[in-house]
């Protein structure tokens, strides 16, 4: 909209012109009250809005967070407080710190981590599955998966149901907190979902919509990975990934949709400074009168075989082997001389081994 | 673009890497007055239960009074509750349940006997006959 | 361990190549099915199926750098053997191709095909020019064309459901989905 109110002013407005914000800005959130001696000083930024801390004696008396704690094999030293913390993300509600700064450490971790292993592993998945094997390793979708895989409760009970049910005020510590007090005490209809105005803006901006309830999860995964870092360090960290996001099976070879794959193999030849001619050629076929003919054919470069395909029809078997070629190419994972994984840049002693990817082929 | 992905999240393999417990709540109802809750009020009484629930960690035991028979509802991370009745059972018979069905999954009871369930491929990949060498083909 | 074995064996050639078990089974008719006998030490049996993208990376995309290289896994091709596999579609190397036709020729073509496109038919426009036809036809939009004559709505329900089956299974190449 924002672009069309642009192209229209143009004759107008000839002298000034339209800016259109293509990306996103840091903002300052007003909510957080933050003074500053000047715009660019950013040490002297601080946060006006009053937050305290559990203490620790407090979050050791809620059972579902040491059980959390001790489910998750979490060090002695990442204290019982940060877990509850990184299972907060309710700015107001009692003032307690909240997880924000959690969350935005612990998803730079991950990123790091999972880009890492993918770009060693994987030197030549294309940008697209690469930036999807992102995701699906550590998008909102599977930490929420993870999270409740993790037994994280919602605390979805009011003050005056907590206060009915004569439950433990510290229970509540040992849950995810990310539902406001007012929002509580809606009357909710069983089946009916009233969407909050971030969902409802969230629907507009990408089509695409994400519960209030699986972005919570995530961050809260986030943020305990966060916290491990603060307390345990980076070694601890890197294994806590490696055992709970990195071991999860990656479906990449399902993740493919190519659209031109032909040409696209044949631009990768080229690419790849192959001499011999692409052919494609019947390997083996039931005989073109039989009831279901079947045909396999095999994509080759002069006398190497790049893939294979069977179909029930010739180009059928043809589209199948040129996309089997293109997938052993792009699935391609480096060993060392050993035989053993290539070893990655964080890991001790490194030495660069197995190969950097020569970019997307363009058709 | 020459390839588009198709976002596919990634599978849960729980014991590769870490392991965590599925069991992560266990609610433990009992009556104070009730004939049917004495081997249940036993083992509340003598110690037993802190000692197991000190030796599973990960498990978060919710214990609370209500009439009734006694019952006993674990709660699994795959959002499954499954509730069992404890009526009249002796101390050691609770306790086994309670052993018994902390270590299950929440899935439904499966008989693996004679069916293979992988996520992973073949190594060997799908026989074919049209793959088997010229010389050892069938022949009719 | 024992991956380091197999790995130091396998790259000497002596690994005999065994595609099926040899033992007295008679494959044709069934009978005297006796127990295989085992072959002691490593066989090169080679699965008979179509090897997944990610389990193996055929030779001509291992990178100089891969240990891989130097392994003898599965058959070489020689030329003669590849004359069995009859070609269904060969494409020129980038040295190769032909790039000598320049857009005044096209332009030709095209003009030729707009002022009377009866006489000047694709066979006599690549004759003509010395082209061949799937070049004619990608200046001259023939296929183009050939998809805007046929209106969605001449067809009939039958075609239309066909159509949407075959593109449907298109797809389903194009993703390597069975």
């Amino acid at each position: 909209m924002l672009r069309s109110i642009a192209r229209l002013q143009r004759p107008v407005l000839k002298a000034c012109r339209v800016s259109v914000r293509g990306y996103q800005v840091a903002r300052l959130d007003s909510s957080l009250k933050t003074k500053y001696d000047s715009l660019t000083d950013y040490a002297s930024y601080r946060n006006n809005i009053f937050t305290h801390r559990l203490p620790e004696s407090t979050a050791s008396q809620s059972p579902p967070l040491v059980a959390l704690h001790s489910r998750l094999n979490l060090p002695s030293s990442y204290t019982l407080s940060t877990l509850s913390q990184a299972l907060n993300l309710n700015k107001f509600d009692d003032g307690l710190a909240n997880n924000f700064g959690l969350n935005t450490l612990g998803k730079n971790l991950l990123s790091y981590y999972v880009a890492e292993h993918l770009l060693v592993k994987y030197p030549r998945l294309p940008m697209p599955i690469h930036n999807g094997a992102v995701d699906s390793l550590m998008g909102v979708e599977t930490l929420y998966e993870i999270g409740k895989s993790w037994g994280i409760d919602v605390d979805q009970s009011s003050k005056l149901e907590k206060y009915l049910s004569q439950e433990s005020e510290f229970l509540k510590y040992g849950k995810l907190r990310f539902v406001s007090e007012e929002s509580k005490n809606d009357v909710k209809e069983p089946g009916v979902y009233e969407l909050s105005e971030d969902e409802v803006s969230s629907l507009k901006r990408n089509n695409s919509f994400v519960a209030k309830e699986i972005e919570a999860y995530a961050s809260a995964v986030r943020s305990i990975i966060g916290g491990l870092y603060t307390h345990a360090g980076e070694e601890a960290t890197k294994a806590f990934i490696e055992d709970h996001i990195l071991s999860r099976k990656l479906p990449l070879e399902q993740m493919f949709q190519f659209s031109q794959p032909t040409r696209e193999l044949i631009r990768l030849c080229d690419k790849l400074n192959f001499t011999e001619p692409v052919e494609i050629r019947l390997i083996a076929e039931t005989g073109r009168l039989s009831a279901h003919p079947i045909y396999v054919a095999g994509a080759f470069c002069g006398v190497e075989k790049l893939g294979e395909g069977v179909g029930s029809s010739l180009s059928e078997a043809k589209t199948r082997s040129v996309v089997n070629a293109l997938m052993s190419y792009y699935l391609y994972s480096p060993i060392s001389a050993d035989g053993t994984d290539v070893k990655l840049p964080s890991d001790k002693n490194y030495k660069f081994e197995g190969i950097i990817g020569i970019g997307d082929v363009a058709i | 673009m020459p390839v588009k992905a198709i976002a596919k999240s990634s599978i849960a393999r729980n014991g590769v890497g870490a392991y965590v417990v599925p069991c992560h709540k266990i609610s433990v109802q009992y009556c104070n007055w009730g004939g049917s809750s004495t081997g249940l009020r036993e083992l509340l009484k003598n110690g037993q239960l802190d000692n197991i629930a000190s030796k599973k960690k990960g498990i978060f035991f919710d214990i609370f009074k209500r009439t009734g028979h006694p019952k006993l509802t674990f709660h699994y991370n795959n959002d499954k509750a499954q509730e069992v009745e404890v009526a009249n059972l002796n101390a050691k018979e609770i306790e086994q349940k309670i052993q018994e069905y902390s270590q299950r999954s929440g899935a439904p009871l499966f008989k693996h006997n004679h069916k293979v369930l992988s996520i992973n491929d073949s190594i060997r990949g799908i026989w074919s006959p049209m793959h088997t060498p010229k010389s050892h083909r069938h022949q009719i | 361990m024992l991956r380091n074995f197999i790995r130091r064996s396998s790259t000497s050639a002596s690994i005999p190549f065994e595609p099926v078990p040899i033992n007295r089974y008679n494959q044709v008719r069934s009978q005297f099915n006796f127990k295989p006998k085992k072959t002691q030490g490593l066989i090169h049996n080679p699965a008979s199926a179509i090897h997944r993208p990610s389990i193996k990376t055929p030779r001509a995309f291992l990178p100089e750098s891969d240990p891989r290289r130097k392994l003898n896994t599965g058959p070489v091709f020689t030329k003669e053997q590849l004359q069995d596999y009859p070609i269904i579609t060969a494409y020129k190397p980038q040295n190769e191709r032909d790039y000598s036709v320049t857009p005044e020729i096209a332009r030709k073509i095209i003009e030729l095909r707009n002022e009377d496109p009866k006489t000047w038919t694709v066979t006599k426009l690549s004759k003509e020019f010395g082209l061949s036809i799937q070049k004619v036809n990608v200046f001259t939009g023939i296929l183009d064309e050939h998809l805007k004559t046929k209106e969605v709505s001449e067809l009939t329900d039958r075609q239309k459901k066909r159509i949407n089956e075959k593109k449907k299974r298109v797809e389903l190449w194009l993703r390597n989905e069975f």
